[in-house]
This record gives structure tokens, C-alpha cells and sequence, in this order.
């Protein structure tokens, strides 16, 4: 098939993901994709279509996940998974080196970088954006990390559009989209919900283009384009969540004083829940892991969350020692400091800080707070 | 590949200094140059306890010798400064922004320290005096909390006995056989001879020290863009990956740690920011 048809994309039903996990393994990916692990949907290896969420959705709300029936027998009418792709790229723990004692000297031995071809069904755009996000920090600046590089040029993203966002959905006031910018992803999936949903797949990419042409279909035809178009102003109109950028980022750059955070302080465990979930977040520390007989260190390199009063120490004591003050410093970095650091937004509107907070704080409702004040004065 | 940002560099101890009872020099000779602008800093490593952020103190123009004076206040510094001649000294970088040795040529330069602060002006010292004639006068004024724990006592002597640099060392709290000045280390701006419009002011020391610092300054008639100041907060990368280090939206590894006074004045204001 000629690279002019591919490029015009594939159509099909169900069959038309069986041919796309089966494409994707045999050009050497494992592929994941959204798949029922106990009580949530998380982003796991599949190798068949059935494993998807076919007919579950998720119910999220401020502290609340629950797995539902769904009417229609699709595959992708869930909200954002429990966990982001940010694990992919950028794993909760990996070895840097080890610092080894040779007599008087200390040698060091570099940790071998690891990065294993992974496809994904299903990205999300607002995961897909918090990629841009990671980029900026560990590919794009003026010390890229080995390690982060290799594992995004080894992802392979197939984004899907969503037509039933979570309820605490936000990406649209985000500068985001129900349906993801094909630049950030290799294809572009459309599911057309109905009792026997229908396929289309985009590709945006060289490697995309090359999965695309060693796939059978339908091509898309002018009423699928219709159909699509459809339902993402329906899915953008049931968005009904909204966290405006520049008024939020007025609003927490006005928001200084600690003060201003001590009632949602009250209610924050501080458990750092928030900062495993979101899929921008990027802290790290490293740590040591000493041999038993002093002789070497393994440097390792793991999540860290500004939640941890460890987080700001410095001889003397934590500069951040309040809860408020770790509150204040995790809103305003999302909202406000996050973009003249990176040039981007720090918030997608993922919504999961809200979901998966056992407190139940919204962080919408609580930036709002901020915002009402700030425009009352 | 890419160069691993994160892969240190051991190097020789080849010299140690006991610069105070808790501070220490160490000098390393690298097998390649090791180019830094003054203001840099390295992350210096301890076997088994981690890495910290330590200023370099040496003379830029000299680049095959790197040189740190660090205090030991910690698990890792503890650990950096028993460090003896001849053991391996583990360092990454240089990493961070530098002191305006550029924009002060012409211009007279003030140097306010307080105590371990003087480290990382001391590279800066040694390079206005190796480019002597780019600069105009050149004071340096140094305070510590007792004359025991006065950094760098030799160069300060040498540096004294020029006729082209002013010291003015002062203690908080002198011991009984001390006899020079005693107070801090604002008291003796008004007393040095500089000109308010044609300086440069470059201050380092703990945060509360350096706010009072710049309203002297002010007070003496320097705008607060004539000064640079460098801030400190906890480190794990060097190089904005890591999130420790921020104030407000400044990286400080990345886009400090040395700042025009404007840039950070607002920041420093703002408790636990």
C-alpha cells in the first residue's frame, strides 16, 4: 500500500485494534494500554484487544474512584488512569552509579541505561501534553539526562480522543483538547461509540506512518469525520470543570503568604498522594544504598514530592516547615512559577490530585477559592 | 551518547587547609583544566552519605588547580571536610550563574562576607586582582562570628597589605586576645571609601545578614541594582532537574545561585517560600 492511503489513515471495527496490537509486537514493542488491575484502571502490558476496559467506566470525584458498567461495549470511555505514562519515561527509582573505594581512590562505575521499545494505547492529550512537560525538564534544557532521552525515543504513543471525560476533567481551560494534539503522539485513535463501535487511526508521525502501512482497513471516510467531529464538541460541552490559566496564575502569584493556605492545610495530610499521581510533577532526590562493608554507594534516583518537610532541608531545618507552606508551594508551582520556569503549564487539568487525595481536597475548588478573592480586592 | 550530567569526576586531594576549627579547604590538581567562572559551584560527593552543593573558592585563572572551603555541618560535609591529602575528592560540575565580573569592569567593587560567605567571593577576589587594572577600587569587607572563625586569615593579611584593596575584617563577638574591630558586618560600609555611583557590590552570607547588608547599601546611596548577592537552598541535581532548590519560581542551581539583589529582593521577604 502506497504511503499516499496510509497517510489518509485506517478505519475498521473491532478488529481494527487487533491489528494494531499485532502490528505493534511484531515490530518489537511491548504494548500497554488501560486494563482492570483490582478496583482501578492502570496502564499495563497487553497483548489482545479483550484485555482492554471494554464496557467499564470510571466514577472520579474529590477522593472517589469507583469501576462502573457502561452502556455501550467500548473500550476507551474511561477518564485518566490511576497512573500517567510518567513512569514510563521517568521510573520512581533507577540507579545512577556506584562509587566503588580502590585504595586511596574512589572509582566510579556508570549504571547501565535501560530503555525497552513500549507502544501505548490510549494517551490520553492531557498525559501527552505532561510529556512536554517532562521533556522540558530532562531532554530539552542544557543538561539532557541519557536516561530520559532513550526511554522517550523508545516510547510510541497511539493517543486516543476522549468522548466521556471524568467529571473531574478540566483540560479544555488548561489549553488543552478532548482531542490530543497529533504532534504529540505517533497515531491518533478515534473510537465512534456505538453498539458496535467503529476505528479510525491517524498517523502524525514517520514511525506512526510506518505502523499505519503494514495495517489492512477501510479508509476514512467523509461521514466518520462527521461523526468524530461530533463527539468531540459533545465530550468538550460535558467538560463542565474549569481552572482558567492566567486568571489562576494572577491568582496564586498574588497568593504569598502562607496565610492563605492554612485552611486547606488543616485538611492536607501531607501523604503526597497528589505528587505521584500528576503527571508533570518532576522533583527527584537521590539517595544512597551502601554496600554492607562501607567499601561502595550506589547512587539511586527516586520520586520526590515537596510534601516531605526533607524536601526543603538545609542545616538547620526544613526552609518550608509548615504544611501551609508546602500547600502554597505545590499550588503556586502547578499554577504560577511553572511556566517561567519551563515555558509551559505545570497543570494539564488531569484532575488526578483531586481524585486520588484522601482528604478529598479539590484542587479546582481551592484555586478558585483563590481566584474569587483575588477579584474581589 | 549524551553526557551523563550525573557521572561525578574523583580527583587527588593534593593539599588540605584547616581554615577554621569546623572549615576546610581542599585542593585538587583534575587531569584536564577545570574551567569555571567565579560564583560556580560543584556537587561534592561523600562515599555512602550523598552529595552537596559547595562553592569553588578558587582562583578561576588557574584552572589546574579546584579548589573548595567548605564547614562541616552536616552528615556529608562532616564526612568532606576529614577528608585527608591524597584521597579521592568527588566532584560534578560547574553548575549556576556567576558573579558580574564583566559588567563591573571600570567600576569599583565592594565585597561584602560573612563568615563560610567568603568562600565563594574569594574567586572572584582573585580574579579582580589578577585583571587588577580592569577595576577601580576594590574593599573587602569581611565578618564572622568570632575571630575564630575568621576563613582564609593568610590571604586576608595578604590582601590587606596592598595598596590597591581595603579590608575591613570585623567579628561579632571578639575572644579576649582579639584586638581588631568588633561589631557586624553593615557597621563598616559607611566607614569604607566608595563610590556610591560607580560601584559594584557582590555579598554573600546568611540570608538575614545579606538583607541587611542591601539596605545599608541603599542607605549608603547605591541603587539596588548595583548588587549581586548568592542564595543557598538544598540541592540534589545541580541542574533544575531535581526541584529542591527552588524560591518561588527560581531554580536557584539553575538560574542562580548568584542574582541581581532586584530579581530575589521580593522572594526573600516571603517566610518558608
Amino acid at each position: 500500500m502506497s504511503a499516499e492511503t496510509a497517510s489518509k489513515g485506517r478505519a475498521g471495527g473491532r478488529e481494527l485494534l487487533d491489528a494494531l496490537v499485532t502490528t505493534l509486537i511484531a515490530k518489537g514493542y511491548r504494548v500497554m494500554g488501560p486494563r482492570r488491575e483490582g478496583a482501578a484502571l492502570q496502564l499495563e502490558p497487553i497483548d489482545d484487544v479483550d484485555q482492554l476496559p471494554w464496557a467499564v467506566v470510571d466514577a472520579q470525584g474529590p477522593g472517589r474512584y469507583r469501576l462502573e458498567q457502561y452502556e455501550q461495549p467500548v473500550a476507551f470511555a474511561h477518564g485518566p488512569l490511576a497512573f500517567s505514562m510518567r513512569r514510563l519515561v521517568s521510573p520512581p527509582e533507577e540507579r545512577l552509579v556506584t562509587l566503588r573505594r580502590k585504595g586511596a581512590e574512589l572509582a566510579v562505575e556508570p549504571a547501565a541505561v535501560h530503555a525497552r521499545p513500549t507502544a501505548v494505547i490510549g494517551a490520553k492529550g492531557c498525559d501527552l501534553r505532561a510529556l512536554r512537560a517532562q521533556d522540558a525538564v530532562f531532554r530539552d534544557g542544557a543538561h539532557p539526562d541519557p536516561r530520559y532521552v532513550a526511554r522517550r525515543e523508545a516510547l510510541f504513543t497511539v493517543a486516543v480522543a476522549c468522548h466521556r471525560p471524568a467529571d473531574t476533567c478540566f483540560c479544555v481551560s488548561r489549553g488543552g483538547d478532548v482531542r490530543p494534539d497529533p504532534d504529540d503522539a505517533d497515531l491518533l485513535l478515534t473510537e465512534l461509540v456505538s453498539a458496535s463501535p467503529r476505528y479510525l487511526l491517524e498517523a502524525s508521525s514517520d514511525r506512526g506512518r510506518e505502523v499505519l502501512e503494514a495495517m489492512p482497513g477501510d479508509a476514512i471516510g467523509e461521514d466518520d469525520r462527521v461523526r468524530a467531529s461530533g463527539q468531540d464538541h459533545a465530550a468538550r460541552e460535558a467538560m463542565v470543570r474549569a481552572l482558567p490559566r492566567e486568571a489562576a496564575q494572577a491568582a496564586l502569584l498574588a497568593a504569598e503568604e502562607t496565610e492563605d493556605f492554612e485552611a486547606v492545610a488543616e485538611r492536607c495530610l501531607a501523604c503526597q498522594s497528589c505528587t505521584a499521581v500528576c503527571p508533570t510533577c518532576f522533583c527527584l532526590t537521590v539517595e544512597e544504598e551502601p554496600s554492607y562493608d562501607g567499601q561502595a554507594s550506589t547512587r539511586v534516583r527516586r520520586r520526590d514530592s515537596c510534601f516531605s518537610p526533607d524536601f526543603s532541608y538545609m542545616h538547620g531545618g526544613a526552609v518550608r516547615g509548615s504544611r501551609a507552606g508546602r500547600y502554597r508551594h505545590w499550588m503556586r508551582h502547578k499554577l504560577a512559577t511553572w511556566s517561567g520556569q519551563w515555558g509551559l503549564d505545570g497543570c494539564v487539568g488531569c484532575g488526578r490530585c483531586t481524585t486520588w487525595c484522601p482528604a478529598g481536597i479539590d484542587f479546582v475548588a481551592e484555586a478558585t477559592r483563590h481566584i474569587q478573592r483575588q477579584e474581589e480586592t | 551518547m549524551t553526557h551523563d550530567p550525573f557521572i561525578p569526576t574523583p580527583h587527588r586531594i593534593v593539599e588540605k587547609r584547616q581554615e577554621t576549627l569546623d572549615t576546610v579547604t581542599l585542593v585538587v590538581e583534575p587531569e584536564t583544566p577545570f574551567v569555571f567562572a567565579p560564583g560556580q559551584f560543584n556537587m561534592l560527593y561523600a562515599l555512602g552519605r550523598g552529595e552537596v552543593p559547595i562553592s569553588i573558592s578558587g582562583d578561576p585563572g588557574e584552572p589546574s588547580r579546584l579548589v573548595h572551603t567548605l564547614r562541616a555541618v552536616g552528615l556529608v560535609t562532616d564526612a568532606l571536610a576529614a577528608l585527608e591529602v591524597g584521597a579521592s575528592l568527588v566532584v560534578r560540575g560547574p553548575f549556576g550563574s556567576s558573579w558580574p565580573v564583566e559588567e563591573a569592569k571600570g567600576h569599583d567593587v565592594l565585597i561584602v562576607a560573612g563568615g563560610i560567605g567568603l568562600a565563594p567571593l574569594r574567586s572572584t577576589i582573585l580574579h579582580i586582582l589578577r585583571h587588577r587594572e580592569d577595576y577601580g577600587r576594590l574593599a573587602i569587607l569581611y565578618g564572622a562570628r568570632t575571630d575564630h572563625d575568621l576563613c582564609f586569615a593568610d590571604d586576608l593579611h595578604e590582601w590587606g597589605g596592598r595598596f590597591d584593596v581595603e579590608v575591613r575584617v570585623t567579628v561579632d563577638r571578639g575572644s579576649p586576645a582579639w584586638r581588631g574591630r568588633q561589631g557586624v558586618v553593615t557597621a563598616v560600609i559607611d566607614k569604607t571609601d566608595f563610590d556610591p555611583a560607580r560601584t559594584v557590590a557582590m555579598v554573600c552570607g546568611p540570608e538575614v545578614m545579606m538583607r541587611h547588608t542591601a539596605r545599608a547599601l541603599r542607605a549608603a546611596g547605591m541603587k539596588d541594582e548595583q548588587v549581586y548577592l548568592t542564595l543557598e537552598r538544598n540541592m540534589k541535581c545541580g541542574i533544575g532537574q531535581c526541584g529542591h532548590c527552588q524560591l518561588g519560581g527560581e531554580l536557584i542551581c539553575r538560574d542562580g545561585p548568584v542574582y541581581p539583589y532586584p530579581r530575589v529582593a521580593p522572594l526573600m521577604r516571603i517566610r518558608e517560600l
